[in-house]
């Protein structure tokens, strides 16, 4: 196998026991880069000669730990010092970064290596576009369909093998949204267990940061890095003897999902039934006041964010960036505080619920990426998801793949956990990936 | 809503330069806008207080 298609975890293994070295595998994952990013456009900008040198002093270190000579890809929103942080906008071309953002510098401490900056919507909102000054970022599994976003670049280099891991944020499911229509591992960490300085922010009390990865072992290594602590110790676990509530209503009732993502959660839930897990219904609020609550939010404080390129230079945003934000002028402060006021009480149900389950499980998309090129039907993706509850709520959620759609797309579920309970996340994810044959297939871009 | 109202909300808003090249985007910003308020839960008791950006259980 090549390197480029090990996972993190087995990579780091390799060089751990010195049978792989760092410069061995970024060559190769730039190599792999060189041959499928003309197709899939996830990268905005390569930096090969800082992570040569990077890899090529880490070749004769002892490993720091996991991530020592790993490539990971940055989504265009994250400063690393001395580079552009574009948020793929023409408002930001000119801007260089400092310093280092907070979660770089964790990552970097611990021997990452970063080879590129990856595509995303527009500022984390306004994608796919194509009147951008990059272009958007493909889904490898099909390159006429959308890769999820906003992270799109994130998912299609790690769905790709360009890398084994990267860096997306999430402010309504955007690390979750590549992960369900790319086939990988997202996470959604518990509000700010990650940290936000240097990372351009959506709306600050929405924002999180997290890793996209292949597996649930490499979500782990990277979430202890970017998180500190331990979170693959425990992945070997399994289901057995976890509650775990099944939110029907977001994809029976709220959302109606795809007949096909349907049956997947079903069987899904009986995969976990037969793993050992107590499955048991339960209800939360409707997806649409999740929603409405969320997007009014996001709109007081990215509306704070981006005012002044809103009054003045509103031409240098991709169209469809400019109707998402515009409307962020225009909301009261009354709406903003009902949606605060409101946003209490759907934390208060969250936590409820877990009184009585030990995790939650629900879909994730609504349906399969839908082609790029279709309007109307990438914008219907957005309310279509049930990632959004999670961002008001601010507990941990992760999106992995649960099979293929009759497309040839990947589907997906998500599994949700009580706030800084990563760890029986992640363990419960592994439960999952272990019993369903999904983790070891991948795209042709 | 008809677009004098839209101008004057646009204009108050200081959004002069995108109400004169991207007419189209306003009106739909404010119809957007105005789909989300009606999705908007609100209050009955004028009492009840907004939780800070942020809580949840302190970690463990």
């Amino acid at each position: 196998m090549s390197a480029h298609s090990l996972s993190l975890a087995e990579a780091s293994r390799r060089i751990a026991a010195k049978t792989l070295s760092p410069s061995e595998l970024l060559d190769d994952c730039l190599a792999r880069i060189a041959e499928v990013e003309p197709r899939l456009n996830a990268c905005i900008r390569l930096m090969e000669d800082g992570a040569r040198a990077a890899a090529r002093a880490l070749d004769n270190e002892a490993p720091r730990g996991p991530l020592h000579g790993i490539p990971i890809g940055v989504k265009d929103i994250i400063d690393i010092a001395g580079l552009p942080s574009t948020c793929h906008s023409a408002q930001r071309l000119d801007h260089m970064a400092t310093a280092d953002a907070a979660v770089i510098t964790r990552l970097r401490a611990a021997g990452a290596v970063f080879p590129a900056k990856l595509a995303t919507h527009e500022f984390a909102i306004g994608g796919p576009a194509f009147d951008l000054p990059f272009p958007p970022a493909r889904n490898p599994w099909n390159r006429d369909h959308h890769p999820g976003g906003s992270s799109s670049g994130s998912g299609a280099a790690v769905a790709a093998r360009m890398l084994p891991g990267a860096l997306g944020t999430d402010t309504g499911g955007s690390v979750r949204h590549p992960a369900s229509h790319c086939g990988l591992v997202g996470l959604k960490p518990t509000y700010n267990l990650v940290p936000r300085e240097g990372v351009f922010p959506l709306a600050f009390s929405l924002d999180h940061v997290g890793p996209l990865t292949r597996t649930v072992e490499d979500c782990a290594l990277m979430l202890g890095v970017m998180a500190g602590g331990d979170f693959a110790g425990g992945l070997t676990k399994g289901l057995k003897g976890l509650r775990i509530g099944y939110v029907r209503h977001f994809h029976e009732i709220d959302q109606p999902a795809d007949p096909e993502m349907a049956a997947a959660l079903d069987e899904a839930a009986r995969v976990m039934v037969a793993e050992g897990a107590i499955i048991t219904d339960i209800s939360l609020p409707p997806l649409q006041q999740f929603a409405a609550v969320n997007r009014t939010i996001l709109y007081g404080e990215a509306g704070a964010i981006h005012e002044h390129w809103l009054k003045n230079s509103p031409e240098n945003y991709a169209g469809v960036t400019r109707r998402r934000l515009l409307p962020s002028q225009f909301v009261s402060a009354a709406d903003h505080v009902q949606a605060q006021r409101r946003r209490g009480e759907m934390v208060a149900a969250v936590q409820e619920a877990f009184t009585q389950v030990d995790l939650l499980l629900t879909a994730s998309s609504m349906d399969p990426a839908c082609r790029i090129d279709d309007t109307p039907m990438v914008e219907r993706t957005y309310p279509r998801q049930a990632r959004t509850p999670f961002n008001v709520t601010g507990h941990p959620a992760v999106t992995i793949m649960n099979g293929l759609h009759s497309t040839g797309l990947p589907l997906s579920l998500q599994l949700v956990a009580p706030a800084f309970e990563e760890a029986l996340l992640l363990q419960a994810a592994a439960g999952y990936e272990r019993a369903a044959p999904w983790k070891d297939m991948a795209p042709n871009p | 809503m008809d677009e004098k109202t839209a101008e004057t909300l646009a204009i108050a808003a200081g959004l002069e330069k995108a109400w004169a090249n991207h007419r189209a985007d306003v009106l739909d910003a404010l119809a957007t806008l105005a789909a989300h308020k009606a999705n908007l839960p609100r209050a009955t008791n004028a009492a009840v207080e907004p939780v800070p950006a942020y809580s949840l259980a302190p970690r463990r």
